[in-house]
């Protein structure tokens, strides 16, 4: 037992002390949360920016009531697109084309409208922005004030105030939310609703993640250990199953380790407002329960790969392979988002190989049947013992064997005799 | 005789087609330098991975220390594989500290050992060195010193000589020496028949997985020498009765007599004619010659 506890130790340290460890755990979280951070800077930036931008319009067709103009100004409230273009415009009335055009060209106007004299039977308006500009929503800057602005102007003689309003603001919309546990909550701001859907994604991503990452260091130190041929002297000091359980827990290990500083960073993000997730211990277990039972059934596809292969770089071609099936879960997002606990969710949660992401992506979306959690959790243990019992007998037969690839009867009877 | 340390019976292993071991039968007593000898692709490595429980015979029994190998035995083993290999981003000292610890001792003590045999070696100047930095010989040396690390009572080196420059051959030879002296079981297979015969009390040769010859070197050697003395005198052997044929070899005469008792007799009939005796011994074979003899002799 102590051999391993020393084997765990030393595969622990050699890890945490790679270079790649450490940019993995600290660096990338900081670049992502940076990024983040710019992005909540420039977001509400771009919120607050009051009368920050103008646009011109001049009215060929002399029907633009220009007093209307200061009720136009405000970002519309209909408007529940998250990238939307929510600046204020000031809407100033230009008579000339050409200062209009000069303005855009100088920065001093976002756009310029121009109405044409047929507007009324054509409906063509132009619009003069600067090629470099880009909204983020695609569209002109400020059209939906300078369309309230046409509008108004349009049925303002014509039909009573509260029509007028109802026209330039269909519905004011009070949106409320339907909780897991059938509560009823106005809904989040539009950052927190895009959050509300990102968070767990981002945590599972994380999860996932740490898996992939741990199991790949466990694959290079298995390969390493073969290709340095210390592997026999570590098999005459400790028997074959010591040196993989050591192997295994120690990178396990590391790998809790990144998941810890990436959860530390997670809750330090949500408790500053940076993201909202909603984090509940049940979830949270559970999730943590499916990436070691994942951690521990790709660890021994790995390391079996990685003793029968014997170079970094096949092996590693062919883990890929295993990787890919994994993380195909991603492919049915959609499907997963939309229907959770549907028929195609409910086939990745049972097949070991996908359970993994899928559980911790409809743990994230939904509450889960607790059936399908037994089912899928059971299987996954299951298959995870059995991948480590497997790679313990493959590595044993497979350890001091040099520049010949075993065949796959081999391997299975490697598996039976061992 | 006391218990044997290292017992196989009957053992065989085959990979795939290849036999690589064929009904072998040996064992080493306690205390005692044994050969395991045979030429490149003989065996000796699938052997002593028997031995060492890193594979597993196909039939047949392994014990070491009197029973089927268990992973607590492992600690009183130092094992010098023949396929050199130690963590190359490590430093010395703390990867010795770390396969002293493995097997068994504190972690004071680990230091203390690796110190006292880095010393030993006149390896002190690379103790925080990486493996990587070393020279090829001085990596052999601190594999030598990774064996001993955790004073083993049963030293089992696989081609201990293998890229060794003469003077790191000799070190080594002396160590062995050394260990033996310390009352170590020696378990000791190599290629180079002529260094092992110095070194060792008994042999088992093994040549393409059979057995070839077992035993002690002497008895070996008696039993297939050629019956012969070298002897440098200044007597006329063709006087003597006893004499067959005489041949120079190497500055003596190769002296081959009718019978195998006679030696004595011809010693008796220099001295008696008066002879001026500088030399007179008993001509052996080397182990090489003999592993070839009986070789060639079975196929």
């Amino acid at each position: 037992m102590k051999q391993i506890l020393y084997i765990i130790r030393r595969e622990f340290l050699m890890t945490v002390n790679r270079k790649a460890y450490v940019v993995s755990v600290l660096v990338v979280p900081l670049i992502i949360l940076l990024f983040g951070l710019v992005i909540k800077y420039s977001v509400s930036k771009y919120e607050s920016a009051m009368d920050r931008a103008t646009i011109g319009i001049v009215d060929e067709t002399k029907m633009i009531d220009f007093k209307l103009a200061d009720t136009a100004q405000q970002p519309s409230p209909e408007n529940t697109d998250l990238l939307a273009d929510k600046r204020h415009y000031k809407l100033e009335r230009y008579e000339s084309v050409d200062a209009g055009i000069s303005d855009v060209k100088q920065g001093k106007l976002a756009a310029l409208y121009v109405v044409a004299a047929d507007y009324l039977q054509s409906g063509k308006v132009r619009v003069y922005i600067k090629e470099s500009w880009r909204v983020t929503s695609g569209k002109s800057p400020g059209l939906e004030n300078f369309q309230t602005l046409l509008r108004s102007s349009l049925l303002q003689s014509k039909v009573t105030s509260d029509t007028l309003n109802r026209v330039v603001q269909p519905a004011q919309l009070e949106e409320l939310a339907l909780g897991r546990d059938d509560s009823i909550a106005p809904v989040k701001g539009k950052w927190q609703k895009m959050n509300s859907f990102f968070a767990p994604f981002g945590l599972s991503f994380i999860l996932i993640i740490a898996i992939f990452i741990s199991t790949g260091y466990l694959l290079q130190s298995t390969v390493e250990e073969k290709e340095n041929r210390v592997i026999e002297v570590m098999l005459s000091t400790v028997t074959p199953d010591q040196l993989l359980w050591g192997k295994v827990l120690g990178l396990a290990g590391a790998a809790l380790l990144q998941v810890v500083l990436y959860l530390i960073l997670f809750s330090l993000s949500n408790s500053y407002g940076l993201i909202a997730a909603d984090l509940r211990p049940r979830i949270l277990m559970l999730s943590l329960a499916f990436t070691i039972a994942g951690y521990l059934l790709f660890a021994g596809i790995l390391v079996a790969i990685g003793i029968v292969g014997g170079k970094l770089r096949e092996s590693s071609q062919v883990a890929s392979v295993w990787t890919f099936i994994a993380m195909s879960p991603f492919w049915f997002l959609s499907i997963l988002v939309d229907s959770p606990n549907g028929t195609i969710a409910r086939i990745l949660s049972y097949f070991p190989l996908t359970s993994p992401l899928t559980m911790i992506f409809r743990l994230s979306f939904t509450v889960v049947p607790t059936m399908d959690v037994v089912i899928s959790l059971t299987l996954l243990v299951i298959s995870a013992y059995a991948s480590v019992r497997a790679a313990a007998k493959i590595f044993r037969a497979a350890s001091l064997l040099y520049g010949k690839r075993p065949t796959l009867p081999e391997i299975f009877r490697w598996m039976r005799e061992a | 005789m006391r218990d044997a340390v290292v017992s196989l019976k009957n053992v065989c292993k085959s990979f795939n087609a290849t036999v690589a071991v064929d009904d072998v039968s040996f064992s080493v007593q306690p205390g005692e330098t044994f050969g395991l000898l045979g030429p490149n692709g003989a065996g000796k490595t699938t052997l002593i991975r028997m031995i060492m429980d890193i594979l597993r015979p196909d039939s047949g029994t392994v014990e070491v220390l009197g029973h089927k190998m268990t992973a607590a035995d492992k600690k009183f083993i130092g094992y010098l594989p023949e396929e050199r290999g130690l963590y190359a981003r490590q430093k010395v000292l703390s990867m010795l500290e770390y396969l002293a610890l493995l097997r068994g001792l504190s972690r004071e003590r680990g230091l203390a050992n690796a110190l006292s045999w880095l010393e030993r070696l006149d390896m002190m100047a690379v103790k925080d060195k990486r493996i990587s930095e070393l020279s090829k010989g001085n990596q052999q040396k601190i594999q030598l010193v990774a064996t001993l690390v955790a004073d083993p009572e049963i030293i089992i080196l696989d081609e201990p000589f293998s890229g060794l420059d003469p003077i790191n051959m000799r070190t080594v030879s002396t160590l062995i020496r050394e260990l033996a002296a310390a009352g170590k079981t020696v378990f000791l297979s190599a290629h180079q028949m002529s260094v092992v015969e110095t070194l060792c009390q008994r042999v088992f040769m093994i040549n393409r997985g059979k057995a070839v010859l077992y035993g002690e070197i002497d008895e070996i050697k008696k039993q297939y020498s050629e019956n012969a003395v070298l002897v440098k005198s200044s007597a006329d052997y063709d006087k003597c009765s006893l004499v067959l044929r005489h041949v120079s070899h190497n500055g003596s005469q190769k002296v081959y007599l009718h019978d195998s008792g006679a030696q004595q007799n011809f010693l008796a009939w220099l001295v008696s004619n008066g002879a001026d005796v500088e030399s007179f011994e008993r001509a052996t074979t080397p182990l090489e010659e003999i592993f070839i003899k009986v070789v060639e002799e079975r196929t």
